[in-house]
């Protein structure tokens, strides 16, 4: 296949197939650094004390956190809202950028997708431990039961979630699983001991690499990158229907379901960001993590960071436009009352830094990219604080208006699900190819740079008069 | 490369086309002689076919600038029929000036909120009787206006003028000034945005830098063809982002100034994407079939059903996503069930409930149905039928959301109403069809070229 002049490979450093599975694997087979003992450790740690905190909430009930009467929902959704965004990032670019053939992903979508996991499976638990009693928590499922006629309310947008939610993951982590198999196995061929040749064995069902197994491995991940492509809207469509089938002003509002989404996309990119660049740091993946993914998952980060800024704008410009006293009132109490620090917070992180990316200088930076993948992750924080906190604190009776502070029990739960995440993705990051090494080989002929670009083995002598002046358009470092 | 590059404008194409125009008007100037179609209607259908060709042809900007900043390989071999497209843009910019500079010269009454005697709070009985007399004349038309369902309860008796009269007059006093009876406060509240001059300033904007981008995008190419210089590759890239950002911000305020406003009591944040990605769906659509026909014709032989497929694929997810924008609006509004907002669906359920439903139907189930098999995606008579089915329903999603709003009860799709899209149709591909004679098909200078002619997918 002809790749055009003008492309950057995406596999630097002349790699053969053999190199390419001792750079991924070998982390995987290499015995446990101090650093990651230790990093493993403090996030392990982090993760406890949020459960303790869970244990304290479910002993005592929410009464330990820092909801009242006005404000009913605050930390706990906003966290299930922040982490099911960034679970989003994995589904896009293994189902929607595999749709729209961007070869890049291939360095980064082993990583997104355990990502994802890890983040809806932090997401799942707030909804659970805001329930008070936890133990009833089955009461969700509709099944037959002998609670007389009480089923749970099919109109019911939290009901929706449920199913979108379970559904996502199940089809997440189906796919991540999928993807893994070849590699596994891999990692089982160049095992040295019998036990770790048994482990990866099982888990990767026998695999042998037959072309019968490629052409089934085929026709699945075809099958779940179809059902995961509407996925990565439904579930926060459905999400932002837990706010906008109300008529609370600053919920209600007909924008959100694409604006969530774009919104989701926006903060799954910063967290693979931020993981991404530790992680190629750490186990050298220069390489293959180079500096052309890096511009183009910043170049996600514009795109989907300018939709969210013009669905702010859309919203502010409509609650004036609406002429609604009330409308109006909620976007007036966002960006000038007690609660203008988070708003401001947010248009700052959202709107304004994303698109200092149009300096191409700043895209290929590996310092910046990192610094605004946290900027990114702060910001959208905020957004849900904002749209749920502070649409909530003054409600219609004016003797009710209150202020939300969180307790330290929320504290801790929230710091501890980033713990329990981190671990999570820390253990994968060790037992399994942080990149997905059978997909990265399959595109090594047409953006290996031995083949394409400008050091290219055949490009002295098959260049054109025409096509030398290419190189100064993509200016490669 | 053989001399069938270059698409030959014949005088047979030239013919069919200005017939289609003259059929088009024929009928237009019929339902206007016999009054099956009177100046509001005349009007309304005018801004239909306006936006609806304007935005077909601003959405093949966007299609050359998405691609080009994307790093599309595939799409090299297809680039110049939306390239072509956009030869329309300056004449759709012109019909849109015509419609919108009628309201604000009040030639048309379109656009409600461009009557500034309803944000008069206070007026003199003079101004009050000259001001009904006007209306008087025009009393079907103005009479449907003010017993819309968003004035409610104060205006329903204003349909006897003279009992409002006698009571604003007893308690005007000797001051002169009374309280307008027809002052309208939300529109009062909106006059700072929906006001003659900033509108009409907001609408050359959006069509000077749309008109202005879509020229350059297209001079870019022709340079590159006829020079073979890099730069112009370069060049496209900037201005292509340039159009982005441009297009981010006038695609959604074209839609609530152009069709939302005609409504100007009803607000839906979602209206500008859901107007974009409809006229997407639409644009695409006529690439599709240009391409079919160029292909019918002998031209365009490495343009095969791997192209056709990718922009298939194009239609069938777009579908998709449209049909999920329409939902996403439709059912908040439906579930929060605020009078304000639902009374915009409510008018189109009640007088047009046929075409609610088809717009529905036909714009999700038959993409969704027809195109989901891969070899549909390949097939070309299967591509024609779907692409053909979607334009038209796509303008009829257009007809649904600006006729019910300015022509008051029901307004079916007549000779009339087609004869203009037709004559529509005619300029729009006699300017198109002139634009792809002038520069070879294939741009051969292109640095995706090659990976366009070998794309295989």
């Amino acid at each position: 296949m002809f790749v055009s002049p003008i492309r950057e490979p995406l596999i630097q450093g002349h790699k053969t197939y053999a190199q390419m599975s001792d750079d991924i694997i070998g982390p995987v087979e290499a015995k446990p650094t101090k650093t990651w003992m230790l990093a493993v450790t403090c996030t392990a740690l982090l993760a406890i004390t949020g459960f303790v905190m869970i244990g304290l909430t479910i002993t005592y009930g929410i009464g330990l956190w820092g909801l009242n009467k006005t404000i009913g929902w605050a930390w706990d959704i906003t966290n299930f809202v922040w982490w099911i965004g960034i679970g989003h990032a994995g589904t896009l670019i293994s189902a929607i950028l595999l749709i729209f053939r961007q070869k890049w992903r291939t360095g980064v979508n082993r990583s997104a997708e355990a990502m994802t996991i890890f983040a809806v499976m932090c997401a799942g638990l707030f909804p659970l431990i805001h329930m008070g009693r936890i133990w009833l928590a089955f009461f969700i499922f509709p099944y037959p039961n002998t609670r007389g006629p009480v089923w749970s309310n099919f109109n019911s947008p939290l009901l929706w979630d449920v199913f979108a939610i379970s559904t996502y993951f199940t089809v997440s982590l189906l796919f991540w699983y999928v993807g893994l198999i070849p590699d596994l196995a891999t990692v089982r061929d160049r095992a040295k001991t019998a036990f770790r040749k048994k482990i990866y064995n099982v888990f990767s069902f026998g695999w042998t690499g037959t072309a019968k197994q490629w052409q089934r491995f085929e026709s699945l991940s075809l099958v779940l990158a179809g059902l995961s492509t509407p996925l990565v809207l439904s579930v926060h469509t459905i999400v932002s229907f837990d706010f906008a089938t109300s008529v609370i002003p600053g919920w209600h509002t007909t924008i959100f379901p694409p604006y969530f989404v774009a919104g989701a996309i926006f903060s799954g990119f910063a967290m693979v960001l931020t993981l991404m660049l530790v992680v190629r740091k750490i186990f050298h993946l220069e390489d293959y993590i180079t500096l052309s993914h890096i511009e183009s998952m910043n170049k996600i980060i514009i795109l989907t960071g300018s939709i969210v800024g013009v669905a702010y704008i859309t919203e502010l410009f409509t609650a004036w436009y609406s002429q609604n006293q009330y409308e109006q009132y909620a976007f007036i109490n966002r960006s000038m009352g007690p609660y203008a620090w988070s708003y401001w917070g947010m248009m700052t992180c959202n709107v304004i830094s994303p698109q200092l990316f149009w300096f191409r200088k700043l895209r290929r930076s590996v310092v910046f990219t990192f610094f605004m993948s946290i900027v990114i992750n702060i910001g959208m924080w905020f957004e849900r604080f904002v749209i749920i906190v502070t649409s909530l604190h003054r409600d219609y009776i004016v003797s009710s208006w209150s202020y939300y502070t969180p307790t330290y029990v929320e504290v801790f739960i929230y710091l501890g699900t980033i713990g329990f995440f981190m671990t999570l993705f820390l253990i994968f990051a060790k037992v399994a190819p942080v990149i997905a090494l059978a997909e990265v080989k399959s595109i090594l002929k047409s953006a290996g740079d031995q083949y394409i670009g400008e050091h290219a083995a055949h490009a002295h002598h098959t260049e054109d008069a025409g096509h030398g002046h290419y190189e100064t358009l993509i200016k490669p470092q | 490369m053989s001399s069938t590059t270059k698409f030959d404008f014949t005088s047979t194409h030239k013919r069919n086309f200005i017939i289609l125009f003259v059929i088009g008007m024929m009928a237009v100037l019929t339902g206007v002689f016999t009054g099956q179609a009177d100046a509001q209607k005349t009007w309304a259908n005018l801004l239909v076919n306006a936006v609806f060709f304007t935005g077909l042809s601003a959405l093949a900007v966007f299609f050359l600038a998405a691609h080009q900043i994307a790093f599309a390989g595939w799409h090299a071999l297809v680039k110049r029929v939306p390239e072509a497209m956009t030869s329309f843009l300056w004449i759709g910019a012109i019909c849109i000036l015509v419609v919108t500079g009628g309201t604000i010269g009040n030639y048309n009454n379109l656009y409600h909120w461009s009557d500034t005697f309803l944000i008069k709070e206070k007026v003199t009985m003079a101004e009050l009787e000259a001001y009904e007399k006007e209306h008087a004349h025009g009393h079907e038309m103005e009479g449907d206006h003010e017993s819309g369902e968003h004035h409610g309860e104060e205006h329903s008796m204003l349909s006897n003028g003279t009992v409002v009269l006698a009571s604003a007059g007893s308690e005007g006093g000797e001051s002169g000034m009374i309280d307008n009876p027809y002052y309208d406060e939300i529109l009062d509240g909106k006059s700072a945005y929906l006001n003659d001059a900033f509108f009409m300033t907001r609408t050359i904007i959006y069509l000077v830098l749309w008109v202005f981008i879509g020229y350059q995008l297209r001079r870019f190419s022709i340079k590159e063809e006829e020079t073979g210089e890099k730069m112009w590759f370069q060049k496209t890239r900037t201005w292509a982002a340039v159009f982005l950002v441009v297009w981010a911000v006038s695609s959604s305020m074209m839609a609530w100034d152009w069709v939302m406003s005609l409504d100007p009591h009803w607000y839906s944040t979602l209206f500008g994407w859901y107007n974009f990605i409809s006229l997407w769906v639409a644009s695409l659509s006529v690439v599709i079939l240009l391409i079919i026909y160029l292909k019918r014709n002998g031209y365009m032989p490495q343009t095969n059903e791997n192209h056709l497929h990718d922009l298939g694929k194009y239609i069938f997810g777009f579908s998709v996503f449209w049909t999920y924008l329409w939902f996403s609006q439709f059912m908040l509004i439906w579930y929060g069930n605020i009078p304000e907002e639902t009374a915009w669906f409510l008018e189109r359920k009640r007088e047009y409930n046929f075409l609610f439903g088809a717009n529905l139907a036909v714009n999700f189930l038959v993409p969704f149905l027809v195109l989901m098999r891969r070899d549909a995606k390949r097939n070309f008579t299967v591509l024609t039928v779907v692409a053909s089915l979607l334009i038209v329903f796509h303008w009829v999603d257009f007809y649904l959301m600006i006729i019910p709003s300015t022509v008051h009860g029901a307004a079916p799709i007549g000779y009339f109403e087609i004869g203009m899209a037709l004559a529509f149709a005619g300029v729009f591909l006699y300017s198109t069809f002139r634009a792809l004679s002038k520069v070879s098909l294939v741009p051969q200078h292109n640095p995706f070229i090659q990976e366009s002619i070998e794309h295989h997918i």
